[in-house]
């Protein structure tokens, strides 16, 4: 079974996607920061990771970058609602820092998940 | 004591002496000089400052009467004083000549000693007396010439500044009418200050204005209080308004009883628009700063609050009430999503694209939309310019202004009907410009105008419209974002927005944009058309450049114009991905420039392997591949940098054609 990984401080939105993603079948497991969300990798790879940017502890991007690190082939999808600069430009970032996808929050849960079909078929 | 120098004239020898030794016994202060007639008598006269003269009246040539009234005729000698001295039993005749000649005194000869030095005493006294009332009146008179040229010093220094302050000067009588205002009003209030004589300050103010001035003046006179700082609104002339700020202090008569009020006007609109201005400015500011702060968490909110409702959706069947009722809460929570995006516009959070385009163009779409929904008790004229109006903008957000301000426009007027007059046209903007023009940069501006004949609104509201949340509409019909979204987006276009309104009559909204230059815009224009219909369908492009913004850039107009892309910063790479699936792509557009592995070397591998495929590669000026080496190699296309985005899609779309054409002959 295809194995999720969400890290995502917010709690309401991260139970919903967990929810979301389990009805659609997926094997999915979650962190409440970046630094957590690693642990957690390392302990136990993902096929595929859903991350929010802003958040404490270690932020999106630079958590993004060192799963890329431990595993090459992850794919990434990086979710944010924007802050002092708009979510736009921090997507953009991650977009050009590797994540595969991004989408700005509130995320079409539809899109989301065929986004997430499209990407694990194409590996 | 001070020495005294005497003159002594006769054309008798023993006469002088006699008069000498007198004078140098009893009057040791006193020097005598002598002549021995008149013409000697007056040369010494004029060459000595003499305290007095004794001349003999009877002397041959010119007599001692006529020395006298010579000495006197003369202004350095006049002030001498004169004994005459005459024989014995002169005439009475002969006394009075010799006074109405000027000489103050007679001694008879022969002469008495004692009388003579007295004489001379008394002589010498009033002499001194008559210097002394001489320099003090001279004094005096430096005084007043003093006293007069300083005065009309001050009084032109006082004209001048009058004249040239940008305030002006006025005195007004107890029942408040000007009696005096210097010139300069003319400039501020269009009215000369002949036409303001007999006038009250409350002539020149609206009705409501008027009574609020008059109360606090009333109140002020009452206890004979000066007026600071007194703010009022006033109409010019020409009807425009002014903000005058007013201080003054009462006048008094002699006798203590208050006859008026004098005192200084200043023209404050300029600084009063500004302080406004920046109060607006604030207000947005804050707005988005709090926008920036509560859009992410917003955001993650009404992202659990749309996903736990889809999940519930899911879960109930579409027939039931419940799901009815999840779909609604799913509407406003897009909704709030909207809203946010909104708040974010307006505090310029987000990144809005930018590009030439026509604002005619704009608002002709978006009377064509009103036309269908506005009712036809509301008429819409519109009148624009016959050339095309061209502005640098985003044209969604212009639209989203037109539609704004016409919305609201139709809101006003919706219970009685009216008229919605639109025009657009050009204009200049120049240093004649007032108000919120000034603001503006020099230089031609698209002049946008929407008037409604609708129900207006007064001052207090027409200074809150653009004021994030007011709203004057019910809940369910305006957040009270719509004017400040609207100042927003205009704000970010280098434009600017202006009101006016009257109560019942209407209100008028103009905006302006800088215009962009015509020329330029028209290449741009023929560019967008042209390439206008070269959509892809779905046709799968490789593109490489070692830049990632180029990459991303091109990625997107790419996708957007229907084309699937993949776009890669790394060479090797794309080759690889490329040798993986050859047939995968339907074209290349590489960059030429890029490490390890060039555009032209990477192009040449493919084509060994698919010699059909087109290739399209982008160079700089500089580099070392040129046209005809390219199309050697059997490069499709070669584009110099930098490649605007039409160029891209026409070439694209020409070299896949080619392409296609090709197969189709096979």
């Amino acid at each position: 079974m295809t194995r999720i990984l969400i890290i995502e401080d917010f709690e309401p939105v991260r139970s919903m996607l967990r929810i979301t993603l389990e009805k659609a079948g997926y094997d999915v497991f979650q962190a409440s920061d970046g630094k957590s969300g690693i642990d957690k990798f390392k302990e136990q790879p993902a096929d595929l990771v859903i991350t929010d940017i802003l958040m404490p502890e270690k932020e999106g991007i630079e958590t993004m970058l060192e799963i890329r690190k431990l595993a090459p082939e992850v794919k990434i999808i990086a979710i944010s609602g924007g802050g002092r600069i708009p979510a736009k430009e921090y997507l953009s970032l991650a977009r050009r820092l590797g994540a595969d996808r991004t989408f700005g929050k509130p995320v079409d849960s539809d899109q989301l998940l065929s986004a997430i079909t499209e990407l694990i078929y194409s590996s | 004591m001070k020495e005294c120098i005497l003159l002594a004239v006769d054309d008798k020898p023993d006469n002088l002496y006699v008069i000498k030794s007198l004078v140098a016994e009893h009057l040791p202060h006193c020097r005598v000089l002598t002549a021995s007639d008149a013409e000697k008598g007056l040369e010494i006269a004029r060459a000595q400052n003499l305290d007095g003269a004794l001349i003999d009246v009877q002397m041959p040539g010119i007599s001692g009467i006529q020395m006298c009234r010579m000495l006197k005729e003369e202004e350095a000698t006049a002030n001498v004083p004169v004994i005459l001295i005459t024989a014995h039993g002169a005439s009475g005749r002969l006394k009075a000549e010799g006074l109405l000649a000027g000489a103050h005194d007679f001694l008879n000869k022969p002469i008495d000693n004692h009388e003579l030095i007295a004489r001379i005493r008394v002589m010498l006294r009033v002499k001194q007396m008559e210097d002394a009332l001489r320099q003090a009146n001279a004094d005096l008179q430096m005084q007043v010439e003093e006293k007069t040229r300083s005065l009309k010093e001050s009084e032109v220094r006082f004209r001048h500044i009058a004249e040239s302050m940008a305030d002006w000067i006025w005195e007004v009588d107890n029942e408040g009418r000007y009696t005096y205002v210097s010139e300069k009003v003319e400039s501020c209030l269009g009215y000369s200050s002949r036409e303001l004589i007999g006038k009250t300050p409350f002539d020149l103010m609206r009705p409501e204005e008027a009574n609020r001035i008059s109360r606090i003046f009333s109140d002020l006179a009452v206890g004979n209080k000066p007026i600071q700082d007194l703010e009022n609104w006033n109409l010019t002339k020409e009807g425009r308004e002014i903000c005058l700020l007013t201080n003054g202090r009462p006048l008094f008569n002699e006798q203590g009883d208050r006859v008026g009020y004098r005192g200084v006007d200043r023209d404050v609109t300029e600084r009063k628009r500004l302080e406004a201005q920046l109060r607006q400015a604030q207000k947005m500011e804050a707005v988005g700063t709090l926008a920036g702060g509560i859009a992410h968490d917003f955001n993650n909110i009404l992202y659990a609050l749309m996903g736990y409702t889809d999940l519930a959706l899911d879960l109930i069947p579409r027939e039931s009430e419940a799901y009815g009722y999840l779909e609604e809460a799913g509407k406003a929570a897009n909704r709030a999503k909207e809203l946010v995006a909104q708040i974010l516009t307006f505090s310029r959070q987000t990144d809005v694209e930018y590009k030439p385009f026509f604002v005619d163009e704009v608002v002709k779409e978006v009377m064509n939309l009103l036309r269908k929904t506005i009712p036809t008790t509301i008429e819409i004229r519109l009148s624009m310019a016959a050339d095309p109006l061209p502005i640098w903008g985003n044209p969604v957000q212009i639209h989203q202004v037109v539609m704004n301000l016409c919305t609201n426009a139709f809101h006003a007027m919706r219970e009685k009907g009216g008229l919605l007059d639109v025009r657009l046209d050009r204009m200049e903007v120049g240093d004649e410009c007032d108000g919120t023009l000034k603001n503006l940069q020099r230089g031609k501006y698209v002049h946008l105008r929407i008037t409604d004949t609708g129900h207006g609104m007064d001052e207090e509201t027409m200074k809150r419209i653009f004021d994030p949340y007011f709203t004057t509409k019910p809940f369910e019909e305006g957040t009270g974002l719509g004017l400040s979204t609207s100042f927003g987006i205009i704000n970010n276009h280098r434009g600017a927005i202006t009101v006016s309104s009257r109560k019942d009559e209407g209100t008028s909204f103009e905006v302006y944009f800088p215009i962009l230059n015509t020329e330029e815009c028209i290449d741009e224009k023929m560019d967008s058309e042209a390439s206008f219909g070269l959509h892809g369908s779905g046709e799968c492009i490789l593109f490489v450049d070692d830049d990632p913004f180029i990459v991303e850039l091109n990625k997107t107009r790419l996708e957007v114009s229907g084309y699937s892309v993949v776009a890669l910063t790394d060479s090797i790479e794309a080759l690889d991905l490329f040798f993986a699936d050859p047939d995968r792509f339907d074209a290349v557009v590489t960059d030429q420039t890029m490490p390890n592995l060039t555009g032209a070397e990477l192009a040449r591998r493919m084509l060994d392997r698919r010699p059909d495929l087109p290739v399209i590669i982008c160079t700089g000026f500089s580099e070392t591949l040129n046209r005809k080496s390219a199309e050697e190699m059997g490069i499709s296309k070669y584009l110099m940098k930098p490649v605007a985005a039409s160029e891209l899609m026409k070439t694209l779309h020409s070299v896949l054609e080619n392409a296609t054409e090709r197969k189709s002959r096979q």
